[in-house]
């Protein structure tokens, strides 16, 4: 992961004002609930079995949903709005983007984390105590002086962290943002109704050791800790498993959407090659030399009957981001219909009039960031067509047409080439 | 609006991932619950003497009404023909562990098998003479505990089909407490004297033996009894529950008996300490999976059209944007009721199939009741779908929407059901305020007041009634539609 492409991130996450309110939102849903659970209870000695500290933080349930959000936001946001796009036109290391928004996600998460969790922690620390939870009832302290409170806090940060990027991996790899999200929170609610439900005792632990919700807060034990179904840094240990099977299936999907281009749903293309410009001109003859066009007789929409020179002009506008990178393209001769126009080979066999071919804009030196850079080209041929039909060159760039990428022209009939020559 | 609505429908239909969505909430219904159905074993397994093991899933006798009971006690008793009444004299009513229900008195019941017709009248730990019947029917009479300085008599009569329950102070002033008809109470019936009590709950040895002893003297039967005292432990069937064996009987005192035992003469209730039945709830354990799509799928019927701009289409065609909202409603409504009812029907007999294979006891389910919890619960599911479709015309936001919608439907029952720890109050508010209520409509046993136990949601007991319930669900759904139809008025689409 690069500093610039980390910037970039940084600078797309920062700019956008909902990240600053799901934030404020994270906190501000955590620590309420936080306070009332803590405020609501009342713990008789020696009936009451409830972990102080597990249930001083109660108020992360409601919290991750918004650190969930965040994650999901954090690439479905790009999605909607075609940002994306331009993230990965611009960045085709798509693995590197990803990481980034991976590190960049955990560092706005985790400070947010640190006021909810401790805000909460202070909380149960200040209200437990007089409602029964008192070390002297063999309840830790909620006070961050001891290693198990400090595992606490800590693990409920990373919990929150973590909770981020397992939404950011599934976002990445399910692409809508609202089946996202309710995957996410499906993934991590379910689980404890279920466990909940089932009176199955080995079940029961086995579901609790690989949960991501119930295994992650395992970091926040403090009672009974060896008989837990899983040690504290076990269970974050399964909640990072969890983030890093979904992050690793989001980079999955990525690369593949990208090696497979023709797949992709039309708009993500359409957002993409739209970017490219051509001009195209249909011209009696036409050549490049020193980076330019040469065009004599350029214009035509007609020609023919008989042999008519035929070539085509074109340039690519390639817009700075696809510079330095090949792009294929084609060019054919189709039909009114569609088929393709076939012309004697090279051994008298008909041969569909096609070129294939690949270019690559290189950034000249000193070049001013961002500047379009054209790629002309030309294409000479002698045609053959029969008389009084319409015909097409069709360009297609990595397999992709625009409704402009073409040139259309007829051929004239018989009889009005005859009164021509009158 | 007719052709609004066709054209809504069209739009749902044609897209494929919505079709799908539509599919996937009962079958993820139905998957879950069949899940949870299979995971779960009930039943009984203990070595006999020569090594053999003896083991078979659980059950629980049926009372008169057709309700599962739980028929657990000791009984001294003599056979009474016709009609006669039986009278005793109550000096104490003690225990290891005194139990607010523990309960010793006087009873005629049709005979020893557990679950057959009886009324008592007795004396409880903490709740005073009752006169009770056929498991169901309770009616309070003098409060207090027996002593020897201050003793309770108790007299049954039985005339007929009918036997009245009486209480008193001195033996002289008797009160009728109640009386209650026991259909087609043969002319032979057991009567005598009871003792039994609830385990302990709260304690952490609830492997001890928890007895309830009754002192009785002045014990007097008038009419055709014959025999002498009889002592039988009417006890469930093998396995379910402790019989008793060392630990009860009754005994011969100067001037009467003692009768001590242990169990229960209740409805068996779900969650019930004793009890073993699970309720119908629990085959539809997939219900929140199934909620989520639902949710997901409405919030997405709306906000992909903001997405796509088809929506200015839309109101471009319809410029009276509610209508549009409204038809929208009705339309993912309609077919999210259809398929959860589907669903529904399917999950409780798949799920119940599941549970009985494993040895479960569940709750007796009437057609008429089936049918009600399946339209109660796809009710639930059209609910929460036209929740999910205002949040969406609201934020215009998929995430946004389906976030509010999951945390306002789900996260309050995981609060209350599936996190420990949580304030009883705040469990109890979780689920009267959010539309998780609504799955009140699951419930089909109601709430005893003499049978003191866990009326929780996870055991299929929720505070509010099925009607008022759904007025909640529908408060939250009709509540977000109309502030969703009031944004459409204002704001550009």
């Amino acid at each position: 992961v690069s500093a610039a492409i980390l910037h970039a991130e940084w600078t797309k996450a920062r700019t956008l004002a909902s990240t600053f309110w799901l934030l404020a939102g994270a906190v501000a849903a955590t620590i309420p609930l936080s306070v009332a659970v803590a405020a609501g209870q009342n713990c008789q000695p020696g009936n009451c079995s409830a972990d102080p500290a597990k249930m001083s933080l109660t108020g992360l349930y409601l919290g991750q949903t918004v650190v969930a959000v965040l994650g999901v936001l954090a690439v479905s946001g790009e999605y909607t709005a075609g940002l994306n796009i331009v993230t990965f036109a611009a960045m085709p290391l798509r693995t590197r983007v990803l990481g980034a928004k991976a590190v960049v996600l955990a560092g706005l998460v985790l400070p947010a984390a640190v006021v909810a969790v401790l805000g909460s922690l202070a909380s149960g620390d200040a209200l437990l105590p007089g409602r029964g939870f008192t070390t002297s009832h063999g309840f830790v302290s909620l006070s961050l002086d001891s290693a198990t409170m400090l595992r606490v806090a800590f693990g409920s940060m990373l919990y929150l962290a973590l909770i981020a990027l397992l939404s950011l991996g599934i976002a990445t790899a399910v692409r809508d943002a609202a089946v996202a999200i309710g995957l996410v929170l499906a993934l991590l609610f379910l689980f404890p109704i279920l466990v909940a439900f089932i009176h199955n005792a080995p079940l029961q632990r086995h579901l609790e050791q690989i949960a991501p919700m119930l295994a992650g807060m395992a970091v926040q034990e403090t009672v009974n800790v060896p008989s837990q179904p899983l040690g504290p840094w076990a269970g974050l240990g399964v909640l990072a498993l969890w983030a890093a099977g979904a992050l690793l299936l989001g980079w999955f999907v990525l690369i593949r959407r990208d090696a497979l281009p023709r797949q992709a749903p039309p708009y993500v293309l359409n957002i993409w090659f739209g970017f490219m410009r051509v001009t195209m001109m249909l011209a009696d003859h036409a050549q490049v030399a020193d980076g330019k066009l040469f065009i004599s007789g350029g214009g035509w929409s007609t020609c023919g009957p008989g042999p008519t020179p035929c070539s085509v002009a074109v340039i690519f506008h390639v817009p700075w981001q696809r510079t330095n990178e090949k792009v294929e393209f084609s060019l054919r001769l189709v039909d009114e219909d569609g088929h393709p126009v076939a012309q004697p080979g090279p051994q008298g066999r008909p041969q569909p009039v096609a070129v294939n071919g690949q270019f690559e804009a290189g950034r000249p030196p000193g070049m001013t960031p961002g500047t379009e850079i054209g790629v002309p080209m030309s294409f000479g041929s002698v045609l053959h067509l029969p008389p009084g039909q319409r015909f097409s060159w069709v360009l297609e760039v990595a397999g992709h047409a625009e409704e402009d990428w073409r040139l259309s022209f007829a051929t004239r009939s018989a009889s009005a080439s005859a009164s021509a020559a009158e | 609006m007719i052709s609004l609505l066709r054209s809504e429908w069209t739009k749902f239909r044609s897209v494929r991932g919505w079709m799908i969505g539509i599919i996937l909430a009962p079958l993820v219904t139905i998957g879950f619950g069949a899940l949870t159905a299979s995971a779960n074993q009930c039943g009984y397994q203990y070595p006999l003497a020569d090594g053999q093991i003896v083991s078979g899933g659980c059950s629980a006798p049926t009372g008169p009404g057709g309700e599962l009971v739980q028929d657990q006690f000791y009984f001294a008793h003599q056979t009474l023909t016709g009609d006669g009444s039986i009278t005793v004299r109550m000096t104490g009513l003690t225990s290891s562990s005194l139990q607010f229900w523990a309960k010793s008195g006087i009873i005629i019941k049709a005979n020893t098998v557990p679950g057959s017709a009886y009324a008592a009248m007795m004396l409880t730990g903490a709740h005073g003479a009752r006169f009770e019947w056929n498991y169901v029917n309770d009616v309070a009479g003098m409060p207090g505990l027996p002593s020897a300085q201050s003793p309770r008599w108790l007299r049954l009569t039985r005339s007929g089909d009918t036997i009245k329950g009486y209480d008193s102070a001195d033996g002289a002033r008797w009160t009728e407490v109640g009386a209650g008809t026991l259909a087609g109470l043969p002319s032979s019936v057991q009567v005598g004297m009871f003792a039994a009590t609830p385990s302990a709950q709260q304690t952490v040895h609830a492997s001890e033996a928890v007895t309830a002893t009754g002192t009785f003297d002045h014990v007097a039967v008038s009419g055709d009894a014959a025999g002498s005292w009889q002592g039988t432990t009417v006890s469930p069937p093998p396995g379910m529950g402790a019989v008793g064996g060392p630990y009860t009987g009754f005994q011969r005192t100067a001037t009467g008996f003692t009768v001590t035992g242990m169990g229960d003469i209740a409805p068996d209730v779900p969650g019930n300490n004793g009890g073993v039945s699970l309720p119908i709830s629990h085959t539809l354990d997939g219900t929140f999976a199934g909620l989520i799509v639902v949710i997901v799928i409405g919030a997405i019927y709306i906000t992909a059209e903001y997405r796509r701009g088809m929506i200015r289409t839309t109101f471009a065609a319809t410029p009276a944007r509610g209508q549009v909202l409204v038809a929208k409603a009705i339309v993912i409504g309609a077919v999210t009721f259809v398929a959860a009812a589907v669903g529904c029907a399917l999950a409780i007999p798949i799920a119940s199939h599941e549970l009985r294979a494993g040895g479960n006891v569940i709750v007796p389910l009437s057609m008429l009741t089936y049918l009600r919890v399946v339209a109660g619960t796809a009710l639930v599911f059209a609910g929460a779908a036209i929740f999910g479709l205002a949040l969406g015309a609201l934020f215009r936001r998929g995430v946004a929407a389906v976030t509010t919608g999951i945390v306002v439907v789900v996260v309050p029952y995981f609060l209350a059901v599936a996190s420990p720890g949580l304030p009883t109050a705040l469990d109890d508010w979780l689920m009267r305020v959010f539309p998780a209520a609504a799955l009140a409509v699951q419930q089909t046993v109601p709430v005893y007041p003499q049978v003191p136990d866990a009326y929780e949601p996870f055991n299929g007991f929720f505070p509010l009634t099925a009607l008022a319930s759904l007025a909640v669900l529908i408060a939250w759904a009709g509540g977000a539609l109309w502030l969703a139809a009031r944004q459409l008025q204002r704001a550009d689409a």
